[in-house]
C-alpha cells in the first residue's frame, strides 16, 4: 500500500498553492473575563441545560462552607436511586471505603477494570481533571487509575469536579495546561448524559452511554 | 470509477420526493427544527462573523499544507502506536479493512457513524466476506434495518417518522408496533446494541478532526456509540478523508464550536473523544490496536484546482442542506450519492464525475442560503456555476468528465443570446418580434415544453420595459 501513499502525496504536491491566511484573530475564543464565581454559575447552568445533575458539596475535611461532604451526598443519591453496586476510580476507593465504614446501607464499592463487571454495575464514579464553564463539560482523563469504560458503560455516571479546576472554554483548558505536549491515549469531554434526537428530532436521554450524569461539584475555589 | 453505470436519474428522484407527502412533512418538520436551533446559537452576528472567519482560515491553512500535514499526522500517529494506512480508491480501502479483520479472525464489527464508510459501501463489502457490520448510531441502525441509505449526513433517518420506525422494528426485531414513542424505540435499540458492543471483535469509526500536531483523532457524538466502538472492542479502525486533517490541537476548538452549533444547534455535543493511540503502559482498558485508514477517493483531484479545493474545507455540519429550499422538498435520497443537499451537489460530481451526476450542479436556484450558513465559508453557489461551466465544456477542464454535458443546441442558444444582447439593432429587432409574436408561440413548442409542463407559459407584455421607461421619461444611458 506504500504506492497509494506515494501517489496521493505526489498528486497533492503537484497542485498549485491555494488560498490561505498566515495568521488568524483568535480573540473570539480567547477573550473571556469571567470571575471564578461567574464560571461556576455558568458551568451549572450549561450542564443542567442538558440534563446533568449538579450538586454543590465540599471535601470531607472542609468545614469552611455550609455544604455537605461529597461522600454523604453520594451515599444519599445512591440510596435514592437504587444504586447497589458502585464501580469506582482507584484513587477514590480507599478514601470512600474509610468514609463509609460502619455506615449502614452504603452501596458495594467495586474496584475493577473488567469489562463484563463494568457492564453489570449500577453506576461508575470517576474524577474529572477539569471542567469547561462555557459548555458545562467535564474533562475526563482516563488512564492507569481510571478505566475508560468506567464513565461509559454503567447506566449512571457520577463525577467529582473541583470548582478550582474550571476553565472558561476548551481553548483555555487546552492551551493553559499544554495538552498538545502530553496527550494521553484518551481524553473525553462529557456534557450531560448520552442523548439522541434521531427519531423525529425528539430528545431522548440514555442511548448507548449513561442515562444519568451526576456532577458532585466540590467547592474549593 | 465513473461510467460504470447509467448516470444518476435525479429527475426521477425529485418526482418521487415531491409527491411523497409523508416524506415532505417529515423533512419540513425536521429542517424547521434544525434551523431554529441553529439560529439560537448564532444570535450575535459579530461573534458569528469572527468565528466563521477563523474556521475558514484554519481549514484553508490546513489545506494549503495538506501533504506536509498528512506526513506529520502519520508520523505522530505512528509514534502514538496508531497504524496508518493509505487508500487511493474504495477497493484499496475495503481490502485494508478486510485484511485487518480476517488476520485476527474477527467476524462481527460495530460501527460508529462514518460518511466515508458509506462511500466505501463497507457494510455490504464486509457482509459479502462473511463479516457482520452493525451500525450503532441510532439513525444509522434504523436505516440499516430498513436497507436504505442515509438521507441526511447528521440525521440519517430523519425521513422516517416514529410510526414507520415502530413498524420497521416490529418487522425486523419482533417488537410490538403499537404505542412506541421515541423513548421506547430508543430503549429497544439500546438493549439490542449493548450486547453487540460488549462482544464485537472490532469497532469502526469515522474521524471529525485528525490532528497532525499530536496524532490525535477527534470524534464527536451525542449517543455514546462512538465511545463504545472506540473503547470496548480490542481493535479500533478509524477511516477518514485525507482532506480532514487540521494542523494544531487548538485548531479543533473553533471548528468544534462551529460544527456542533451549525449541525444541531448545540453549544457542544455530549461526547468529544480525543483518541491518541491504543492502550499504553499501565492503561487499564481501551483497544489493543488502533488503525487509521486515510482515503483519497478523488479528493486529490478536487485539490488540484485552487477554486474547487474550497469544497474540501467542509466539516460536514449539514447546515447547507437544512437551509436548502430544494433539499427540504425533494429529500436526501433524490440526490443518489452519499452526500445530499448543496454540499453533495458540488462534492458528488467532483468525486464521482459529472457524467454520472449530470444534474447535480443544476439542481439549485443559486439562492445562496447555503453560502450564508456555511461555517467555513465555502462559496457553494460559485462552485455550482463553475461546475455548470465545466459540464458545458466552458471551464478549465479540471473537473472529472468536464464537457460531458456539452450541447450544441445550448451552446448555440447562448451564443445567439450573447450576440443579441451585445448588438443594439439585433436586440431591438428580437424584442420587437417577441413582443408582437411571442404570445402566439404554443406552450407545446419543442424547447418550451419542459418548462410549461409544470408551469404556466409567461405572457409577453404589450410593449418592452425599455419603451415603457422611455415613455415615463426615464433617461436612457
Amino acid at each position: 500500500m506504500s504506492d497509494a501513499r506515494a501517489n496521493i502525496l505526489r498528486r497533492l504536491r503537484a497542485a498549485p498553492a491555494g488560498l490561505t491566511q498566515p495568521y488568524s484573530d483568535w480573540s473570539v475564543l480567547r477573550d473571556r473575563d469571567w470571575s471564578i464565581d461567574d464560571q461556576v454559575g455558568l458551568f451549572r447552568t450549561m450542564a443542567e441545560s442538558v440534563n446533568a445533575r449538579v450538586i454543590d458539596c465540599v471535601a470531607p475535611e472542609d468545614a469552611s462552607r455550609p455544604l455537605p461532604s461529597w461522600d454523604s451526598v453520594l451515599a444519599e443519591d445512591c440510596a435514592a436511586r437504587g444504586v447497589r453496586r458502585l464501580a469506582v476510580s482507584a484513587p477514590l476507593a480507599a478514601p470512600l471505603q474509610a468514609l463509609w465504614t460502619g455506615s449502614p446501607n452504603r452501596p458495594e464499592i467495586i474496584l475493577t477494570a473488567d469489562r463484563d463487571t463494568l457492564f453489570s454495575v449500577d453506576a461508575g464514579l470517576t474524577t474529572a481533571r477539569g471542567g469547561i464553564a462555557e459548555t458545562g463539560s467535564l474533562i475526563l482523563w482516563p488512564g492507569p487509575t481510571e478505566p475508560r469504560m468506567l464513565s461509559l458503560v454503567p447506566p449512571r455516571h457520577i463525577a467529582l469536579l473541583r470548582t478550582s479546576r474550571l476553565h472558561p472554554t476548551l481553548w483555555h483548558a487546552m492551551t493553559e495546561n499544554g495538552w498538545a505536549s502530553q496527550m494521553p491515549t484518551n481524553v473525553v469531554l462529557v456534557t450531560g448524559p448520552s442523548k439522541t434526537s434521531d427519531i423525529e428530532q425528539t430528545l431522548v436521554f440514555g442511548v448507548h452511554g449513561p442515562k444519568d450524569l451526576l456532577i458532585l461539584l466540590i467547592n474549593d475555589h | 470509477m465513473s461510467h460504470s453505470s447509467a448516470p444518476h436519474d435525479f429527475r426521477a428522484g425529485i418526482d418521487a420526493g415531491l409527491h411523497d407527502t409523508t416524506l415532505r412533512a417529515n423533512f419540513r418538520r425536521a429542517m424547521d427544527g434544525l434551523m431554529t436551533k441553529r439560529a439560537r446559537q448564532f444570535e450575535d452576528p459579530q461573534e458569528w462573523t469572527r468565528l466563521r472567519a477563523l474556521g475558514q482560515e484554519i481549514r484553508q491553512r490546513a489545506l494549503s499544507k495538506l501533504p506536509d500535514l498528512l506526513e506529520r499526522l502519520e508520523e505522530n500517529c505512528t509514534r502514538n502506536g496508531i497504524r496508518v494506512h493509505w487508500a487511493e480508491d474504495v477497493a484499496q480501502a475495503n481490502a485494508i479493512i478486510l485484511e485487518i479483520l480476517q488476520q485476527r479472525g474477527i467476524t462481527t464489527v460495530v460501527k460508529g457513524k462514518s460518511m466515508v464508510s458509506e462511500e466505501m459501501h463497507l457494510n455490504a463489502f464486509l457482509g459479502g466476506h462473511g463479516i457482520r457490520a452493525l451500525e450503532a448510531d441510532l439513525g444509522e441502525y434504523i436505516i440499516q434495518l430498513a436497507g436504505q441509505m442515509p438521507c441526511h449526513i447528521v440525521m440519517p433517518a430523519i425521513h422516517l417518522n416514529k410510526t414507520q420506525i415502530a413498524d420497521l422494528f416490529a418487522d425486523k426485531l419482533g417488537t410490538s408496533p403499537d404505542g412506541q414513542d421515541a423513548e421506547a424505540l430508543t430503549a429497544i435499540a439500546r438493549e439490542k446494541l449493548r450486547e453487540e458492543f460488549r462482544t464485537a471483535g472490532a469497532g469502526i469509526s469515522g474521524v471529525n478532526f485528525p490532528v497532525a500536531e499530536t496524532g490525535t483523532l477527534c470524534l464527536i457524538e451525542n449517543e455514546g456509540n462512538g465511545r463504545m466502538v472506540t473503547t470496548v472492542p480490542p481493535v479500533h479502525i478509524a477511516v477518514t478523508g485525507i482532506e480532514k486533517v487540521v494542523e494544531n490541537l487548538e485548531d479543533v476548538t473553533p471548528l468544534l464550536r462551529l460544527l456542533t452549533r451549525s449541525a444541531t444547534g448545540q453549544p457542544i455535543t455530549t461526547y468529544v473523544n480525543m483518541i491518541s493511540g491504543p492502550r499504553r503502559g499501565a492503561d487499564q482498558d481501551g483497544p489493543q490496536e488502533v488503525h487509521l485508514v486515510l482515503i483519497d477517493f478523488g479528493r486529490s483531484r478536487v485539490y488540484a484546482d485552487p477554486e474547487t479545493r474550497q469544497t474540501l474545507q467542509c466539516i460536514r455540519c449539514a447546515a447547507c442542506m437544512n437551509h436548502c429550499p430544494v433539499y427540504v422538498r425533494v429529500g436526501g435520497h433524490a440526490y443518489g450519492g452519499v452526500y445530499p443537499g448543496p454540499i453533495g451537489k458540488i462534492l458528488t460530481p467532483q468525486l464521482n464525475g459529472l457524467a454520472d451526476y449530470p444534474d447535480h450542479p443544476s439542481a439549485s436556484s443559486l439562492c445562496n442560503a447555503c453560502v450564508e450558513v456555511c461555517p467555513v465559508k465555502i462559496p457553494i453557489a460559485q462552485m455550482l456555476v463553475r461546475l455548470r461551466n465545466e459540464k458545458a465544456g466552458q471551464g478549465t477542464g479540471a473537473v472529472q468528465d468536464a464537457g460531458s454535458g456539452a450541447s450544441r443546441v445550448e451552446d448555440a442558444a447562448w451564443k445567439a443570446w450573447a450576440a443579441t444582447y451585445s448588438t443594439p439593432l439585433a436586440y431591438r429587432v428580437a424584442s420587437a418580434a417577441l413582443t408582437a409574436a411571442g404570445n402566439a408561440l404554443p406552450a407545446s413548442a419543442p424547447l418550451l415544453k419542459a418548462w410549461t409542463s409544470v408551469r404556466k407559459k409567461p405572457r409577453f407584455a404589450a410593449q418592452s420595459l425599455h419603451r415603457t421607461l422611455k415613455e415615463m421619461g426615464v433617461a436612457d444611458e
